[in-house]
């Protein structure tokens, strides 16, 4: 059932990608240089795992060469901060400017569109994959 | 003159008929072995799909996928079981209804 596992791996990864953009959003007006540890938007990576240069060598289909999806790591996204003029703000430093961390909330939603039709892809073919398992099964019936 | 009548010769390296369940044991064996593993498997599966759906329902953090894949798993095993036991029932029956 490998087909089954990989899909597993897929939607374990856009689960955790996920959860990075609910961060990002989140945080979207926790100021930069407030109390606490100043917060930056960030990435996840992600690729096929390290089986891929099996793959490669072998030039085809070795058993540990289609192992699924993993999380590379996190990756801080460099946009420039948004700088806002509120002198009222408690948290406002001397020239009565705010900074808050760079999220886009346009990409951030994009981004999480595309993570939600990916992981329902993934459902869709770890269905199908059960479906032909289950049909193998009638071999013979 | 014709040669005369060449007596008959005893039986000659004559095997002793080897009795019939000497050789239909071990394939018994690995009948009995196929149901009794298939059934090890399923009750593997099933454990941890319980075990799963209980840590899920005390902590969050366990991604749902994951609990709906191991008790998939675990459905999966039970059908294959099922087969696999209708199969060698057939055979059984196939072989009881030899004439003998």
């Amino acid at each position: 059932m490998k087909a089954i596992e990989i899909s597993q791996t897929g939607m374990d990864v856009e689960w955790r990608r996920l959860e990075v953009i609910a961060q990002n959003l989140a945080n979207a007006n926790s100021v930069v240089n407030g109390a606490g540890a100043p917060f930056r938007a960030m990435r996840l990576l992600s690729g096929p795992k390290k089986a891929f240069h099996r793959l490669l060598e072998t030039g085809g289909l070795a058993d540990d060469a289609l192992a699924g999806v993993e999380v590379y790591g996190l990756t801080p996204i460099d946009t420039p901060p948004r700088v806002v003029h509120e002198p009222g703000n408690p948290q406002a430093d001397a020239h009565g400017d705010v900074t808050y961390p760079g999220v886009d909330r346009a990409a951030e939603m994009t981004l999480m569109l595309k993570t939600a039709r990916v992981y329902e892809a993934n459902v869709v073919a770890m269905n199908l994959a059960r479906q032909m398992y289950l049909k193998a099964l009638e071999i013979g019936r | 003159m014709t040669s005369p009548i060449v007596p008959i010769n005893g039986l000659m390296n004559a095997d002793a008929i080897e009795p019939l369940s000497a050789g239909v044991r071990p394939a018994q064996g690995g009948f009995a072995n196929l149901i009794l593993q298939g059934l090890a498997k399923v009750d593997q599966k099933e454990a941890a799909a319980d075990k799963l759906v209980s840590a899920f329902a005390v902590d969050d953090t366990i991604p749902v996928h994951r609990v709906m894949y191991a008790l998939e798993e675990a459905d999966g095993a039970v059908q294959m079981m099922l087969q696999v036991r209708g199969k060698l029932v057939d055979a059984y029956q196939e072989l009881m209804r030899m004439q003998l």
